[in-house]
């Protein structure tokens, strides 16, 4: 298992290592001059010249990669330009918002998609059944930044039950300890605040959630049915076990295994789902910090996230891939056979 | 074998159609039988080939211009003479949906094509040849594979600028290791099939051996891979239309229809609905063939996530 | 002879599955008795229904499938045909053990051997994960594994087919249940092991003073641990009796053909191995009168009606030319 482990971190290692270096040179092959992309638009020469100079542009291609590869490890992602501050301080100072946002909707797919899920195998036929998938297999395709369009649309604008947008109402201040309101609001001994800051994630949380509820949902549903049908679940009938033990127990449990390996996908779902939704919401994360940065053209603010993105997928991506060889014995015997 | 491997999993979809499509390489069902089995493929072709012959045939449907701005009718509601209403700029909102369809259905369709067949290539030539080509080449699709497509999109996008164009080959470069990866698998397995070690034993060429018998049997889960990826195309299209990025105006595409200021949206609903629901339709359409394909085939691929 | 009731008591029981294509009537009317302390075998080709027959028993039948009525399955005075889930769920495991044909898919992948043991015993026994456990280690002991405190902890894939089969019917004595069902307990596994398993179920059988339901097509298997056997054809009993007796004198030609079509020390090299012709009917659509008539050898005019189960000497046979009358007119008009 350690050794597994291990292998797995270095194979993420080294993934991590061509992602950095492909952006590198991405950037240097492109045609044109990458240092008036990664200038202030309408810069003036000795701007553009500082960036070269800043880029190591006139220096050999070794010595630029070196150069680059050094600044990464040191974490130094560049400049904004539009913020001037260091990109990976603006960053930091918006992840917890953004993942105040993706926690909240994982949670809801979790709490909704797997008992849905697992009450449509185990009462398969019934109306029940056949709503989850019908509505499931319309549900999973739909945009995600449609589908927050639309919430705020229908349940905002013309219901007025949720807030327009924001992470709380204009007026309210709030000293940030962790960056979660929820969690800073309940430090600061003000639980209205932290009604408030659900009132306002319920939308935008709900909106980012649903499309994977309906694929969770259907995968659930599927995985169980399948597993269900195993003779090990025959067993465990023959056993004398309640039902509900079976279906637990050696249903689910046996069930879960497929889905944990989709859960990487999952997550990159809810990485660039975020990003629209925090878009529509005016939610001030990442991704409408990117997205403020795409459209004045603060390039290294948006290559610099990206970076990082990236790496903390391919990280994520190895610690599922430990997780499941840590829950199925048979996953991590077939994997070593393979490494 | 069972449920652990029922996943994202080409080798698992690599043996559940191998054991369809029997020795000759024949699919024990031609198409047009499957079609006719399924009620599902028949209503996503159908929504499906609408949307494209719409989109291909928009300038004859339509006596508006997309581009075409009329001030004097900026925000109406649908009426007759403007099925859809106008948006802010005046223009036919029907119009605009229609030429919608060009880029979404029809571009996408298009860029979708050439990933798939460079990624079958590619996984066709590493997976015959094997060694340490296969190598090399699988190496560097993982790689690829490490990133979102929507972030690949976004990073090619933050060096070489916008436009429809750039888009399309971002998305297509981050799919081109799926069909890699799964064509890659389908050759080894049927490479190992007896009827290939006759054909070379009998001194075939790899190029008749490839086309003749590896092809025919990797056409169906590439197929439906491609179909269904079609789907995530449309959906990634219009989300960078809507962050700016995609398709640049004037031309329109559904996503770049519904960005903007969103006050306006409330207030002319038929603006905000209109591609959403063009965007579901397409969706749903692929969405439905490709899932038919798949339960057709063997729902064993059920959990193929692309 | 045994004067107190029989432990089992399967009489007239009728398991018929409605599907979208027809109902099939995979068990149509079976009656046999099970006493104390007996192993019975049911023998049959597959498709008989000899493995929905144990399953009826279990209760373990799911829709479309379904006991029909007029079925009657009694153990241990209790009826058990439309008894409550709760009242089957308690009698499964505990009174009533079982054991599979796959070995090899059993067993949940995901667990201990050990904790799937355990799990056995603490479902109907209040009682502490470590004691359960180390009656785990007692189970393995029983079936003979060796070196049992290790492999408690083994993973089911870390064990061989004969090993898993082991394990499989340590599960379904962990109770110390009155009757052990095994369905095709022996015909996935290697030969050698096979015989080490019957082996096995027949020491353990005396031991625990048991008695045993044995589901085969193996012939072999019956004669070596069985006290009785049931032979099913076509969803039917078609010969019930003793097995030393029915396997000397089969008094069906069913049987006689089973009997006939095993190769033999005595087979020629070079002759064709005796079959029976044709195949299984589909239990769609049983033939009507005799369900054998088709492949049978002795097919005579009265076989186009169903015959009903007749006593003979070595106990019953559903078969026109045990009735004595039929005997009789044949003798009379000089046929065999």
């Amino acid at each position: 298992m350690l050794r597994f482990s291990l292998q797995r971190v270095a194979s993420a290692l080294l993934t991590a290592f061509v992602v950095v270096s492909a952006t590198f040179f991405i950037v240097r092959l492109v045609p044109g001059d990458p240092a008036t992309a990664m200038a202030p638009p309408n810069a003036r020469p000795a701007q553009i010249e500082r960036v070269r100079e800043y880029l190591g542009l006139d220096r050999p291609l070794h010595e630029q990669y070196a150069l680059y590869l050094q600044r990464v490890a040191a974490l130094d992602l560049g400049t904004s330009i539009r913020t001037n501050q260091p990109v990976l301080s603006d960053l930091t100072a918006r992840i917890p918002a953004s993942i105040e946002l993706g926690a909240a909707a994982f949670v809801l797919e979790i709490l909704i998609a797997i008992p849905i899920g697992i009450l449509a195998a185990v009462r398969r036929g019934s109306r029940l059944d056949l709503l989850t998938r019908l509505t499931s297999s319309t549900v999973v395709g739909l945009p995600v930044f449609w589908v927050s369009l639309m919430f705020i649309w229908i349940f905002a604008f013309l219901m007025g039950l949720f807030p327009l947008g924001g992470r709380l109402d204009l007026q309210t201040d709030l000293e940030s300890v962790t960056g979660f309101v929820l969690i800073d609001s309940l430090l600061a001994g003000r639980p209205d605040i932290t009604l408030e800051g659900l009132h306002h994630l319920a939308l935008p949380a709900l909106a980012l959630a649903l499309p994977s509820i309906a694929f969770w949902t259907r995968l659930m549903r599927g995985s169980l049915l399948e597993v269900l049908g195993e003779e090990y679940v025959r067993t465990a009938r023959a056993k004398g076990l309640k039902w509900r033990t079976v279906v637990m127990r050696h249903g689910v449990r046996n069930a879960m295994n497929p889905m944990v390996t989709v859960f990487g996908f999952e997550l990159v779902a809810l990485l660039t789902g975020a990003l629209l939704v925090e878009i529509v919401f005016a939610w001030p994360g990442v991704g409408n910090y990117i997205f403020g940065s795409l459209q004045v053209r603060d390039y290294p603010v948006v290559q610099g996230s990206v970076i990082i993105i990236a790496l903390l997928y391919v990280g994520v991506n190895s610690l599922v891939d430990i997780a499941q060889a840590r829950l199925d014995p048979r996953v991590l015997a077939s994997m070593q056979r393979r490494t | 074998m069972s449920s652990s491997s029922g996943t994202q999993d080409p080798d698992s979809t690599a043996a559940a159609v191998i054991v369809l499509t029997g020795a000759r390489g024949r699919r024990m069902r031609g198409i047009g039988a499957i079609v006719r089995s399924s009620g599902t493929i028949q209503v996503g072709l159908v929504i499906v080939l609408t949307l494209l012959g719409l989109g291909l045939l928009a300038p004859f449907l339509t006596p508006y211009s997309p581009t075409q701005i009329d001030l004097a009718n900026v925000l109406q509601p649908p009426s007759p003479a403007h099925l859809i209403g106008t948006d802010e700029l005046g223009r036919d909102q029907l119009t605009r949906l229609l030429y919608g369809a060009r880029v979404s259905m029809v571009m996408g369709f298009v860029g979708v094509f050439i990933a798939a067949s460079i990624g079958a290539a590619i996984g066709l030539i590493a997976g015959y040849f094997a060694g340490i080509l296969d190598d090399a080449v699988m190496r560097v699709m993982d790689a690829i594979l490490a990133f979102p497509a929507l972030l690949l999109a976004l990073l090619v996008v933050s060096v070489v600028g916008p436009g429809l164009v750039q888009v399309l080959i971002a998305f297509g470069i981050a799919g081109v290791p799926f069909y890699a990866r799964l064509m890659r698998t389908m050759v080894l397995s049927i490479r190992t099939r007896e009827y290939v070690a006759a054909a070379e034993a009998l001194g075939a060429s790899p190029f008749r051996i490839i086309f003749l018998h590896i092809l025919p049997n990797a056409m169906a889960p590439l197929i439906i891979t491609t179909t269904l990826a079609m789907g995530l195309v449309i959906v990634g299209l219009a989300s960078l239309g809507f962050i700016g990025l995609g398709a640049q105006p004037p031309t329109p595409e559904w996503g770049a229809m519904l960005s903007g200021s969103q006050a306006r949206f409330f207030t002319a609903p038929w603006l905000l609905l209109s591609p959403g629901l063009a965007i579901v339709l397409a969706v749903l359409g692929y969405s439905l063939v490709g899932d038919g394909l798949r339960d057709a085939l063997d729902p064993r691929l059920r959990y193929l996530r692309v | 002879m045994n004067e107190a009731a029989p432990l089992v008591q399967v009489t007239d029981l009728s398991t018929w599955f409605h599907t979208g294509s027809g109902v099939a009537r995979a068990v149509d009317g079976v009656s046999f008795d099970i006493v104390g302390g007996q192993t019975v075998g049911l023998i049959g080709e597959s498709g008989c229904g000899k493995s929905v027959t144990a399953m009826s028993i279990t209760g373990l039948i799911d829709p479309p499938g379904r006991i029909e009525p007029g079925s009657s399955i009694r153990f241990a005075g209790q009826e058990l045909v439309g008894a409550a889930e709760e009242k089957l769920r308690r009698i499964r495991g505990r009174q009533i053990g079982m054991v599979f044909q796959e070995p090899m898919s059993s067993l949940n992948p995901v667990y201990t051997v050990g904790s799937q043991i355990a799990e056995a015993v603490r479902a109907h026994q209040d009682v502490p994960r470590k004691e359960a456990m180390d009656r785990a280690v007692e189970m393995l002991r029983l079936v003979r594994i060796a070196d049992p405190e290790r492999r408690v902890r083994d993973y089911p894939h870390e064990m061989s087919g004969g090993m898993r089969q082991r394990v499989m019917i340590a599960i379904a004595l962990a109770c110390e249940p009155k009757l052990l069902i095994a369905d095709e307990p022996t015909t996935a596994l290697d030969v050698t092991i096979q015989a080490q398993i019957i082996a096995l179920l027949a020491e353990l059988r005396d031991r625990l003073d048991m008695s045993m339901l044995l589901i085969t097509h193996d012939l072999g298997v019956v004669s070596q641990i069985a006290d009785h056997v049931v032979v099913m054809y076509a969803g039917r009993v078609v010969e019930q009796g003793t097995t030393t007796e029915v396997l000397a004198a089969p008094q069906h030609p069913y049987t006689e053909a089973l009997l006939k079509s095993i190769p033999g020390v005595a087979t020629e090299r070079g002759q064709p191995l005796p079959v029976i012709r044709g195949s299984v009917p589909s239990p769609f659509d049983w033939p009507a009168g005799c369900r054998f008539a088709p492949r049978c050898d002795y097919v005579f005019d009265r076989c186009a009606q169903e015959p009903g189960l007749m006593v003979v000497e070595t106990g019953l046979s559903r078969c026109w030319l045990r009735d004595p009358d039929v005997a009789r007119d044949r003798v009379v008009s000089g046929r065999p």
